[in-house]
């Protein structure tokens, strides 16, 4: 037991000035005042109250521990010398309790061994006054242990709210994706005398790539492979507008260099700004076997030479329009020819920019030497293609969508 | 009296004292040791008499007397 000794470390309450430190919160901090000596009780509950604290007075560990757990004080002042069970064995009944764990305790004790210290806050204390003390120096330490406090339950609860937060994030980021992912067609064309490709990866993160497939009048094909520049809910938005109104286009307007000009000016109607997808056309007529190809700023598709085994670019750069997006742009055409076992496939840049180990771009030139030589079905080109991907990719993450589309004569 | 019960158990000596000067009127003897354990914190014997069925007896004695 140690007494308080006001006269020469507290002095009388009524002497006392109220220091000038902020109350830790608007409601008055709950203080649990542990100690055997009622005198020391009286005399420190007493400033405790007079300084605008709750003052709640405890004589032994064992009514501490249950007045902790009835209603858990905001700090608690502990003395260290009780009979039955003293201040080291409470604060260890305490820390050892989920509830009650974070409540900061500051040892007050006659005890001035450094090794008494050393115990004290090894067992979780975060202070240590030595009797007899000044008032305002206890004042000053409960005042910044209780904004500590403070500052730390608003961590816990702002931690806790982004927690929330980003798993919301990544429940709405998942069904995003499914919604994305419904609208790619769900099966290939079926055109006798030809064969169809496509392949579709997501990168981990929600994107804008798409691909469709409209039949047209006159058993003709359109192909469309788009890709909106960006990626998250915004390019996962404009994605799934751009292919609503890229079919009503395709369908309306015969022409496809038309309907791509036209395609381009509703984005520039719709208010969209500072957002641009590329996009290639591929319109295949079977009954003459040509295909009539529109490009806004897609990488140029690939054309495979069944007769010689060999790769070529199926436009040029000249041919290539300006990416969507950019007003007042008109598009042309181009035309190919397929002969039997010609392959046309198209991809977008997830593709082309894939980023080996060492930062290496693959690059269009990369594709057509890994397929040059081969002798390959459409589907086989198709598969070749997403395989040479791969190997180049191994070991990166895959930082955007890959979509590849291919068809050829049988 | 559950309430003052309660009051003892969080060691909350300002309600403790509200509710015994509550029962003051009526039960002077009774609050009268009630309040002199509280302001002594004798808790333990507070809630020992609780426990021991005295306070209700003493709550219910038309005299307040304390067993």
């Amino acid at each position: 037991m140690n007494e308080v000794k006001p006269e020469k470390g507290l002095g009388q309450p009524a002497s006392f000035e109220p220091a000038s430190f902020e109350p830790a919160s608007i409601e008055r901090a709950s203080i649990l005042v542990v100690d055997d000596a009622a005198a020391n009780l009286e005399v420190l509950t007493g400033m405790l109250k007079e300084r605008g604290y709750k003052a709640r007075p405890v004589p032994s560990g064992k009514l501490a521990l249950l007045a902790a757990r009835k209603d858990p004080p905001d700090l608690i002042l502990l003395d260290i010398n009780m009979p039955e069970m003293n201040g080291y064995e409470v604060c260890e009944q305490l820390k050892g309790d989920e509830n009650l764990k974070g409540i900061p305790i500051i040892f007050i004790s006659a005890l001035t061994e450094s090794l008494d210290k050393v115990k004290a806050f090894a067992i979780g204390g975060v202070d240590y006054i030595t009797k007899p003390f000044q008032m305002e120096e206890l004042h000053a330490r409960v005042e910044t242990h209780l904004k500590l406090r403070r500052l730390q339950i608003e961590l816990q609860e702002y931690s806790h709210r982004l927690e929330l937060a980003q798993e919301r994030l990544k429940f709405d980021l998942k069904l995003a994706r499914e919604v994305h992912r419904g609208f790619l067609p769900l099966r290939l064309p079926d055109l006798s005398g030809y064969e169809f490709f496509a392949h579709y990866e997501p990168a981990s993160e929600i994107g804008g790539d798409y691909y469709d497939s409209i039949q047209l009048p006159r058993e003709r094909l359109a192909i469309l492979l788009g890709d909106v520049a960006g990626k998250g809910v915004p390019a996962a938005l404009l994605m799934a507008k751009l292919s609503a109104d890229a079919r009503v286009c395709i369908l309306t307007e015969a022409c496809p260099a038309a309907a791509v000009t036209w395609l381009n000016s509703l984005m520039i109607q719709s208010g969209i700004v500072d957002r641009f997808v590329s996009l290639l056309v591929a319109v295949l007529d079977p009954a003459s076997h040509t295909v009539t190809l529109v490009n806004a700023g897609h990488p140029s598709p690939l054309i495979y030479r069944r007769a010689t085994c060999t790769v070529e670019e199926a436009m040029s750069t000249e041919a290539t329009g300006l990416l969507l997006g950019v007003n007042g742009f008109e598009y042309t055409s181009c035309q190919v020819s397929l002969e039997p076992g010609d392959c046309l496939l198209a991809f977008t840049d997830g593709v082309s920019e894939a980023l080996d180990v060492k930062n290496v771009q693959l690059q269009t030139q990369g594709i057509y030497a890994a397929v040059e030589g081969g002798a390959y079905s459409p589907r086989g080109l198709g598969e070749r293609v997403v395989k040479v991907f791969r190997e180049f990719a191994a070991g990166r993450s895959q930082h955007d969508d890959i979509a590849v589309f291919g068809f050829g004569r049988t | 009296m559950h309430l003052m019960r309660e009051a003892i158990i969080r060691a909350d000596l300002d309600d403790l004292l509200d509710q015994i000067h509550k029962v003051e009127d009526r039960h002077p003897r009774l609050a009268q040791k009630l309040r002199r354990l509280a302001e002594h914190f004798e808790y333990q014997k507070l809630l020992d008499l609780f426990d021991r069925g005295e306070v209700a007896e003493g709550l219910l004695s038309p005299t307040g007397s304390v067993p």
